[in-house]
């Protein structure tokens, strides 16, 4: 019996012993733990972007004139041909004090000079009227031939001289009128008799996006006045880092998210513009960036969006269809590779895994750890090979 | 008296081992009452002179750019006694060796004479004269090994400048110099303020004849709401932040927390080694009174009034009280020096000293004198007013009853030592029950020390694994469109960002308000989270806020109350916002919402504050170079070292605390359970006197007194598990604040270590004792009449 | 006077009265149980005799009736007075002075205060006494004078008897109570001591009562009283003294 109670006493002496060593053992470590699984892994490039009508005609105003307002509203529809605006000529320039004199005085001036080609005209029908005389006279004596062929001819050429120069001289007297009437003219300073209105037609079919210039008024010539596109054949434009944009191929498939409606839009890659341009970027630093320009994929319409409107375009770049991907905090590089934690009977041990294709959130496992397998995400410091873990 | 006084110094000296091991406890506790207080004392005194000497502000406020003569607007409002503009901007240091960024806030000097508010002092080198000349804080100088002279490369406002440090300073304005967020603790590597004279800020960053920062003196009897409110509305118009009190003001607030938690510790650790102490001193005295029955009775017999002994025992109560109260205040002089010394490493004065207030350990003398008479003085009493006739009775002999296993038939299991043990622990159930409370509570106060650090690492642990699951936050200078992300993304290294926006709001309900940082969370977030206490994410709803709990008890708002939301940034809307749910974190007052929603509520699309990141490890340090040299990025932090900062910090701090915890706990283990040993021992010398007579051997009889102890001790054992949880569950409110909260998340080797350390110190004493039980003197003992 | 002579006393009535119990009794509780210890005790005890009281071996009663006539308890019943001064209604303040400046007592264990030297021991005594002599002459009246810095644990059962003897006389009391002053001694230690008891008796006239169980030492006393059953059986008067050199037990 003393031996009975001797071993009870040193278990129970154990015991205690035992149970605070437990208490210094170290403790399974509480884990957050994810599932391999099976799905899709893209690689994907996002820019801003934005929308824009594929086709956008400016109407330029081809003279200056005087429009009237504009009926026009952004979204109206318009055929080809359409009026789309009415250039009036443009009321004179009013006359200040100066002009005014100056313009009185070239109409005087220009009467004078009427006169004067009134004058000259006389003078030049009198010589006219005394050359007739005269080869008349001549003509008559060489038919009796009293004077020489020469002086007929003489005779003939001045009075052709003069029949010119009556001619010389009614026309400067009628340019001289002309004169006078542009001089007259410049005194005009109304419009009451206008002339001819210019009209500016559209020249396709589709709808006014912008009317660049809505109220009545003098337009320049060549000022933009409306713009005019077809919103249902949209074009998405980003412009890339160029190092990213040499990754980006034409149609390559894209999605165009948060555009302000449910889900995203399904575009395809058209365009990579083989020419680069410098910008600063968001964050102040100067960088090559190229265009990329995407359209909407077939069959894909979205009535809600218009022209300019931002978008965000995802560009992938590479798809995966079923693969087998672990999320990206999980995996971590070591001198030996890829590696991540797995958990297995309650324990935490170390993989080393091939990888393949990582986006931000997602790494594809070629080999090293099968489906369904539990691993350990973002793994503690205090997580080792062997280390007991509980997935919390 | 005299000669009645001289036994009392020689009963003193017949107990020696048991008088120091109580003087051992009453000195624990007087120590660290003198010490904290002390300090507490010493720092409150050092704050107010600090404050008044260097003028420090009673509000504070910034904006974004504010004319000179806005100066004069705010002089005149009601209650204002002086008016300090002055420029302050946090700017990237480009510090070599240290790959990632630091931080300096600029703080502008006046061009001519001392800041009338939140003067600085000047403790090594000379004012700063150039426009590139600036004073360097202390604690930032000291961590960087600057020195007069040191030259410091900045970015001012996109461009790299060079700072010449000509002296170091401090202020009331950083006696903690922490640079606001989430890191509530100082980072002197990383963080430092630079005084810089306030014409080279305003042509660094296009302030002349304006500030973006003012700082307020009250007059007598000026209400501080309401000047704080006048203030808001001046500055709204220049883009103003909000005003805070100083009641609020970063290192004033920590302060003052920090000297709150002292002085509720202060009086409270203490009275736990009081109690024991009182405990010790019931026992002893009851002991020492029935050995001296016979004596009292004879000094009664001769004439000595119940006065007279009364008084005697009281006497002997007295040198208790006496030395204790001296070595505790010699200890604590001496911890208080350290703890002074070690409060001087964090929270900056001029001159720090430590100086021991004489009332100090005569309030502890008090108030160890109370808690041991409380203890004693129904034994004092009792001896007092013993009939004579009866103390010369023998005492009629222990009443023994069977015990409870015994009355279960188990009898058989046990030895007839084991039957006396029992027995014996049955017969007093009150002194084995506080003999248990009291070896439970050395194994509390170490489970509750080793609690507070386990909730510590905890909170770290959650934010580095849990919560920040970034490797890089990037903050931009003003918040940038959703390009900027993209922008951020496509830097060499970076393997995923997700954006953030973060503006500071001020959050009202009903009469209730705080100034606190919203922050927009983008959906499907995987990088930086927000959990709750179980470290289970938490989702942000489509719309309506998540509230940290304390914030919402702060409002006085629940799940479902709406709240008006005045943001203090771009378009400074102001709406109401239904709380969606309160969440239970662990720093800060902090509002979240979706960042969607959070762009409708400001009229915004997809503008972000910053970024967080993860990097590719092998790319780490040039995207630092890089994100660090762009304009529009502010700053650049690296989680991994701003936790280890953090806890190589905490770290160093707690080692002090461990070490004193296990020492005291150590002297309380030790001195139970000697005391209770060495009264075992008295008390039943005869009898195991007599057992030795009968053969038993000296290992047989150490069972039995041992034995009885060793029951004690075990039992005491999660006895002490449960108390230590439940003191930690009682004092874990009184450490949460708004700036950190603490979970109750005791390992188990905190259980462990506890338990480890009071059975090696019981284990020890009990050798002690074995040692006089071998060398007793049979015959001697087996002679006495007990 | 030599020692082995018989010597004659007469009870002399005319004698002051220095104790009259009045129908003492004493009812105490030991443990669980009740004891009727004195059941109505009357006794007058005169100025300087030697008195003995007898009580049946092993009983309490006799050391009760002392602890009554010393003060240091009070009776369930009856009355106790001391010259003209009642006992009974004293109080505690009344009897505590009582005992400081009129009485002596001397116990079957010694009781000294065994962290005291002898002479600190009776030093305990007459620094509260009104009219002490000093501790020195008492020890030397005991014989003990060679032992004064002595502590109890390094005194002989008799010599520590003798301490507490000094101690009580050294107050010069007017009464000497004694219980079982020899119970824990030999023959021969015990006749030492009672040679000290009957010295101070004889020289300085206290009034001596002396409580045992053992009959021998009754032959040395004035009176016997002889207790039984709580009350008093007989009282005897020793016609012829014995010295205690004389006596055997």
């Amino acid at each position: 019996m003393k031996w009975v109670k001797r071993i009870l006493a040193v278990a129970a002496a154990l015991a205690v012993v035992a149970t605070v060593a437990w208490g210094f053992m170290p403790r399974p470590v509480p884990v957050d733990t994810a599932a391999i699984g099976r799905g899709m892994l893209e690689v994907t490039l996002a820019e801003e972007g934005r929308t824009r009508v594929r086709d956008r005609f400016v109407v330029f105003a081809s003279v200056a004139g005087h429009m009237a307002r504009l009926s026009l509203r952004s979204g109206d529809a318009v055929a080809a041909g359409d009026t789309l605006a009415t250039l009036a000529p443009l009321p004179p320039q009013p006359l200040d004090a100066r002009a005014r004199a100056q313009a009185a005085a070239n109409v005087r001036a220009a009467e004078a000079d009427l006169n004067q080609a009134g004058q000259q005209a006389e003078a030049a029908a009198a010589e006219l009227a005394y050359a007739r005389q005269r080869l008349e006279d001549l003509r008559a004596l060489r038919r009796t031939e009293h004077v020489a062929q020469d002086a007929v001819n003489a005779a003939e050429t001045r009075h052709a001289v003069a029949e010119a120069a009556l001619r010389s001289a009614e026309f400067a007297r009628a340019a001289a009128n002309y004169r006078l009437e542009a001089a007259r003219a410049a005194l005009v300073e109304d419009n009451a008799a206008p002339g001819r209105a210019v009209t500016v037609r559209a020249p396709v079919s589709g709808r006014v996006l912008r009317v660049l210039r809505e109220s009545e008024g003098p337009v320049l010539a060549g000022e933009p006045l409306v713009e005019i596109g077809d919103v249902a054949a949209l074009e998405v434009v980003a412009d890339f880092l160029s190092r990213d944009a040499a990754r980006i191929q034409p149609r390559m498939k894209a999605r165009l998210e948060r555009w302000g409606g449910a889900g995203s839009l399904d575009a395809v890659v058209r365009l990579v513009e083989p020419s680069g341009f410098s910008k600063i970027s968001a964050l102040g630093v100067e960088e090559q960036r190229v265009n990329v320009v995407l359209d909407l994929a077939a069959g894909t319409t979205a009535a809600e969006l218009g022209d300019g409107f931002r978008v965000e375009v995802r560009v992938i770049l590479e798809q995966s269809v079923n693969v087998l991907k672990a999320p990206a905090g999980a995996v971590f590089s070591t001198p030996q590779g890829q590696a991540l934690f797995a958990v297995e009977d309650g324990r935490a041990v170390r993989k080393i895994v091939q990888t393949g294709r990582r986006n931000g959130l997602e790494v594809e496992i070629v080999s090293g750890i099968g489906e369904g397998a539990l691993v350990i995400l973002h793994p503690p410091d205090t997580v080792q090979d062997g280390r007991q873990v509980t997935p919390r | 008296m005299r000669a009645l006084n001289r036994k009392l110094l020689r009963d003193l000296w017949h107990m020696k081992g048991q008088a120091l091991a109580i003087c051992l406890v009453i000195m624990s506790g007087v120590a660290l009452f003198v010490a904290q207080l002390a300090t507490l004392d010493r720092l409150k005194v050092t704050q107010q002179e600090y404050y008044a000497q260097y003028r420090f502000a009673d509000v504070f406020a910034a904006c974004k750019r504010a004319p000179e003569s806005v100066a004069g607007q705010i002089a005149a409002i009601e209650g204002v006694d002086a008016v300090q503009t002055r420029i302050v901007v946090d700017v990237t240091l480009d510090i070599p060796g240290l790959d990632e960024p630091a931080i300096g806030r600029l703080v502008s000097l006046p061009d001519h004479g001392r800041p009338v508010l939140n003067d600085v002092h000047l403790r090594a080198g000379r004012w700063p004269a150039a426009d590139d000349e600036v004073l360097a804080n202390e604690a930032f100088a000291a961590a960087r090994g600057y020195r007069e002279g040191s030259t410091i490369s900045a970015l001012l406002n996109g461009r790299k400048r060079v700072l010449t440090i000509t002296g170091v300073g401090l202020s009331p304005e950083f006696i903690y110099s922490i640079r606001g967020g989430a890191n509530p603790l100082p980072d002197d590597k990383r963080f430092g303020v630079l005084w810089m004279p306030r014409r080279g800020l305003e042509s660094a960053f296009d302030m002349e004849g304006a500030f973006n920062n003012v700082a307020l003196k009250l007059g007598r009897g000026a209400s501080g709401q309401e000047v704080a409110r006048r203030l808001d509305m001046i500055l709204e118009r220049h883009g103003g932040f909000g005003a805070t009190l100083r009641a609020n003001q970063l290192s004033h607030w920590f302060l003052n927390n920090e000297l709150e938690q002292l002085s509720r510790f202060g009086v409270v650790v203490p009275l736990v080694f009081l109690g024991v102490a009182a405990f010790l001193l019931n026992v002893v005295l009851n002991r020492l009174i029935s050995t001296q029955r016979e004596q009292i009775a004879a000094l009664k017999a001769f004439g000595y009034g119940n006065p007279a002994i009364g008084l005697h025992y009281a006497k002997l109560i007295l040198l208790f009280v006496v030395i204790g109260t001296a070595l505790g205040a010699a200890v604590g002089a001496y911890l208080g020096d350290a703890l002074v010394a070690l409060y001087g490493t964090v929270y900056r004065f001029p001159s720090l000293t430590f100086a021991l207030n004489p009332l100090l350990p005569l309030a502890a003398g008090a108030l160890s004198g109370a808690a041991c008479y409380a203890g004693t003085l129904k034994a004092v009493l009792a001896a007092a007013s013993l009939p004579p006739a009866e103390a010369m009775r023998p005492q009629a002999p222990p009443l023994y009853r069977p015990t409870v296993i015994e009355r279960l038939g188990l009898q058989r299991l046990l030895s007839q030592p084991a039957r006396m043990i029992l027995r014996n622990l049955e017969r007093r159930p009150y002194r084995a029950l506080l003999s248990i409370s009291a070896i439970g509570m050395a194994v509390a106060i170490l489970v509750w020390g080793f609690a507070f650090i386990d909730s510590i690492w905890y909170v770290i642990d959650s934010q580095e694994y849990d919560i920040q699951r970034e490797d890089i936050t990037v903050a931009f200078v003003e918040p940038r469109p959703q390009s900027a992300l993209h922008a951020v993304r496509a830097q060499q290294g970076v393997l995923h960002a997700e954006p953030f926006r973060s503006v500071a709001a001020r959050v009202r309900f009903e009469h209730r308000h705080r100034l606190t940082g919203l922050t927009g969370v983008p959906r499907g977030v995987t990088l930086s989270r927000v959990v709750d206490e179980n470290l289970r994410p938490v989702a942000m709803p489509a719309d309506g806020l998540v509230l940290s709990r304390w914030l919402g008890r702060a409002l006085g708002v629940k799940a479902g109350d709406s709240v008006q939301v005045e943001v203090l940034e771009a378009r400074r809307p102001a709406l109401s916002v239904p709380v969606a749910a309160l969440v239970d974190d662990f720093v800060g007052l902090n509002a979240y919402m979706d960042l969607d929603a959070l762009g409708r509520l400001m009229g915004e699309d997809g503008v972000i504050s910053g970024a967080h990141l993860r990097v590719d490890p092998a790319r780490q340090t040039q995207l630092y170079r890089a994100l660090k040299d762009m304009p529009a990025v502010a700053g650049v932090a690296v989680k991994a070292s701003t936790i280890q900062s953090m806890r190589d910090q905490i770290t160093q701090n707690l080692m002090y605390s461990v070490i004193f915890n296990i020492v005291f706990a150590c002297i309380i283990a030790f001195g139970v359970v000697y005391n209770n040993a060495r009264i075992a021992l008295g008390e039943s010398a005869r009898e195991l006197a007599s057992l030795r007579v009968l053969g038993l051997t000296r290992a047989e009889i150490s069972f039995i007194l041992l034995g009885e102890l060793a029951v004690l001790t075990v039992v005491a054992l999660p006895v002490g598990c449960v108390m230590g949880w439940a003191i930690s569950v009682a004092t874990g409110e009184l450490l949460n604040t708004e700036v950190i909260r603490l979970p109750l998340k005791i390992s188990d080797f905190s259980y462990a270590f506890g338990c480890a350390v009071v059975l090696a110190a019981s284990t020890v004493s009990a050798l002690v004792v074995r040692r006089r039980l071998d060398h007793l003197d049979l015959v001697e003992v087996l002679k006495s009449r007990e | 006077m030599a020692d082995n002579e018989p010597i004659y006393v007469l009870a002399d009535t005319t004698r002051e009265c220095v104790f009259r119990a009045e129908g003492l009794t004493k009812v105490y509780r030991m443990g669980e149980v009740e004891v009727h210890a004195l059941r109505g005790v009357d006794l007058d005890l005169y100025q300087g005799e030697f008195v003995v009281m007898l009580g049946p071996s092993g009983k309490r009663q006799v050391h009760l009736l002392l602890n009554i006539l010393g003060g240091l308890d009070v009776p369930s019943a009856g009355r106790v007075t001391y010259r003209d001064r009642d006992l009974t209604g004293a109080g505690e303040r009344g009897l505590t002075e009582y005992r400081r400046h009129h009485v002596g007592f001397v116990f079957q264990f010694y009781n000294l205060i065994p962290s005291l030297t002898a002479r600190e021991n009776v030093a305990l005594v007459t620094e509260i006494a009104r009219d002490p002599m000093p501790p020195e002459d008492a020890l030397e009246l005991v014989g003990l004078s060679h032992r004064a810095d002595h502590f109890p644990a390094q005194l002989s059962g008799g010599e520590q008897q003798r301490v507490a003897i000094a101690r009580a006389i050294a107050k010069r009391p007017q009464v000497l109570l004694c219980d079982e002053p020899t119970g824990a001694l030999d023959i021969t230690t015990g006749v030492v001591v009672l040679q000290a008891i009957e010295r101070v008796n004889r020289e300085l006239g206290t009034t001596t009562c002396v409580i045992t169980h053992n009959a021998a030492i009754s032959r040395m006393a004035d009176r016997v009283v002889h207790i039984a059953d709580g009350r008093i059986a007989r009282v005897d008067h020793n016609t012829a003294k014995l010295a205690p050199a004389d006596l055997q037990w």
